[in-house]
């Protein structure tokens, strides 16, 4: 009796007790990063300073104007790219699509960037210019999944390898107009290619990150409260709609709340591309492959892992520093083999 | 009250995959649907499932016409077992089978006093496995498995008398002969306990022996539709598979050796 009740506590929560402590653990390593990111840098800052009289004018304004909004972003990012990856997999049925290698993100970098070439007068006559290129992005992150969906026949042919053929030519086609407005553009007009390409967090402003965190935030919640609706679709379409999901609803969901996530982190920091891959796969190597665990754990390491890897960037070269997207393809490209080979073995 | 269908057709594209079936299940009936591949057995029970809209005719579960029934309530009155899609990633067998459990279906503290989990797991033979991951089971685990999830998800305590109904597309392929045997006799019960049932398979002794009636559909045509014995003739038989097959009465067999 005792079991059975405990065993239903499972069902109804949906979190067994392992997958807690692992997602409690992920916490402690996301927190640990956070010190990490503020500590670390051009000047160490060690926390131990914060409340000492040491802590002169000049670090404090370190902490709170530049790694503090810096760090945000990363962990807002690093949580959004970790999660969307996640639930496109959910959605696609495919352990490797990913943002950045199906090109959503590279979508969303287009519409960004054609948002800052095209229309700059255009922006300036409407005045809330900063918003327009968030939102091109969210349309270019948009536009792309729902090609991907008319293409592969409304999800309905799941070979891993065809979502992933249409992905990689879709990102080629965006890639190519990056490059090609990046090319018209003049300097003042748009940031580097490798912004757009490679990724960067050192353009952090609060008055972008602050409100483009919270969208972001309730994104991430909406996507945890279909999780069991996730799992369900593992079943296919039509044994979910048996089941009594509104698999419309639910697919019109994960596309909104995914092109959301990524067109905001791409129009904040560029394409920073693998998060969404190499973070589901370990949360799911770690406690299990249930929705509700994967979409809460891919968000929490997310973050810890771009803080890190926004660190490595900004400290291997001093005073240089690399693009993030760099040190997140150095970790995730050799992960992606092995996954292949993996995925190919079984 | 029953799931039924009229004068049912679907075509697609011209071509005419069912034309005017009427078939009827009623609540603690199996009824078995025969014919040879490309029949039409399958898209009927998309049809009937609500799947797909038929081009003429409608589908009726208990007087009502199936597009007036959210989601929700054709989740509870029918489950539906077919050949399923390969899963992606490693749930376990018993995350699969709670898939059926649907959160407005099972009422949790009817719920609490049993396990209904353990109870179709148990009925199905794949208790022993719970814990294994769903994608290292042979296939005929598998169909176990996922018939365990179909059955949980009209799962009710017994004093409900909910009219609930199983459409089952081959639950028995890839079955080896014991649990071919035991899963017959479980639908056999099932139907005792009330549970109306429509069954496709492929094996005539099977049908012969548990069914209340049995339907023969060919070229997406009803060709026979009534008791095992008037439908499974030798005549009968002959037309649709082609073959000179031998029925015997007592015991109630079909040979074609």
């Amino acid at each position: 009796m005792l079991s059975n009740t405990t065993d239903l506590r499972r069902t109804l929560n949906y979190i067994t007790n392992k997958q807690k402590i692992i997602l409690w653990c992920l916490c402690s390593i996301m927190v640990l990063a956070i010190f990490c990111g503020l500590n670390y840098g051009g000047v160490k800052i060690p926390i131990t300073d914060w409340f000492s009289e040491d802590f002169s004018e000049l670090k404090r304004e370190i902490i709170v104007n530049v790694r503090g909004p810096r760090v945000l972003l990363a962990a807002i990012i690093g949580a959004a790219l970790g999660q969307a990856g996640a639930a496109l997999q959910g959605l696609f049925r495919n352990p490797l699509a990913e943002p950045g290698l199906i090109g959503v993100s590279a979508g969303a970098a287009l519409g960004a960037v054609l948002s800052i070439v095209v229309l700059p007068n255009l922006l300036n006559q409407l005045g809330g210019g900063i918003y327009m290129t968030p939102f091109a992005a969210i349309l270019g992150s948009f536009t792309v999944i729902y090609i991907l969906y008319l293409l592969t026949g409304g999800f309905k042919r799941d070979g891993i390898t065809y979502i992933l053929l249409i992905g990689i030519a879709l990102n080629a086609f965006a890639t190519v107009g990056i490059g090609i407005m990046t090319f018209i553009s003049t300097d003042s007009q748009l940031r580097g290619l490798t912004f757009w390409l490679m990724g960067s967090f050192g353009g952090a402003t609060s008055e972008m990150v602050i409100p483009f965190t919270s969208i972001i935030f309730i994104s991430l919640f909406v996507l945890i409260s279909v999780a069991r609706k996730i799992d369900i679709l593992q079943l296919g379409e039509i044994e979910a709609l048996r089941l009594g999901v509104d698999v419309k609803r639910l697919k019109i969901v994960i596309i909104f709340s995914c092109a959301l996530m990524v067109g905001l982190s791409v129009s904040l920091a560029g394409i920073v591309g693998f998060v969404g891959l190499v973070v589901p796969h370990i949360v799911r190597l770690l406690g299990g492959v249930n929705h509700k665990y994967l979409l809460m754990g891919s968000a929490i390491l997310g973050s810890g892992l771009t803080i890190l890897s926004d660190l490595l960037a900004r400290t291997m070269i001093q005073p240089a520093e690399l693009p993030v997207g760099l040190v997140t393809s150095a970790l995730g490209a050799p992960f992606f083999l092995w996954l292949i080979l993996r995925v190919k073995r079984t | 009250m029953t799931i039924e269908c009229n004068n049912l057709s679907y075509s697609v594209l011209n071509t005419s995959i069912l034309s005017n079936v009427s078939l009827a299940i009623n609540p603690g009936e199996i009824v078995s649907l025969i014919g040879p591949n490309g029949s039409g057995k399958s898209t009927l029970i998309n049809v009937l499932a609500g799947d797909i809209r038929p081009t003429r005719g409608i589908v009726v579960y208990g007087g009502l016409p199936i597009n007036s029934l959210s989601l929700e309530k054709r989740a509870k009155t029918r489950s539906v077992m077919s050949q399923s899609h390969e899963i992606m990633f490693d749930f376990s067998v018993r995350e699969i089978i709670e898939m059926g459990l649907i959160e407005y279906g099972a009422d949790p503290v009817n719920v609490l006093l049993t396990d209904p989990v353990m109870e179709v797991a148990e009925s199905c033979y794949v208790a022993q496995f719970l814990n294994r991951k769903f994608r290292t089971l042979s296939g005929g685990e598998q169909r176990r498995a996922h018939l365990a999830r179909s059955l949980l998800q009209i799962w009710k305590l017994s004093e409900h008398d909910d009219e609930r109904y199983l459409i089952l597309d081959e639950p028995l392929s890839n079955l080896d002969l014991f649990h071919q045997y035991k899963i017959a006799e479980l639908l056999s019960n099932l139907a005792d306990k009330g549970i109306g049932i429509l069954l496709v398979a492929h094996d005539l002794n099977i049908v012969a022996n548990i069914s209340n009636r049995v339907a023969i559909l060919q070229q997406g045509s009803l060709l026979h539709d009534g008791k095992p014995k008037e439908v499974l003739t030798e005549i009968n038989l002959a037309q649709v598979f082609c073959l000179p097959l031998k029925v015997e009465h007592e015991p109630f067999r079909i040979t074609y050796f």
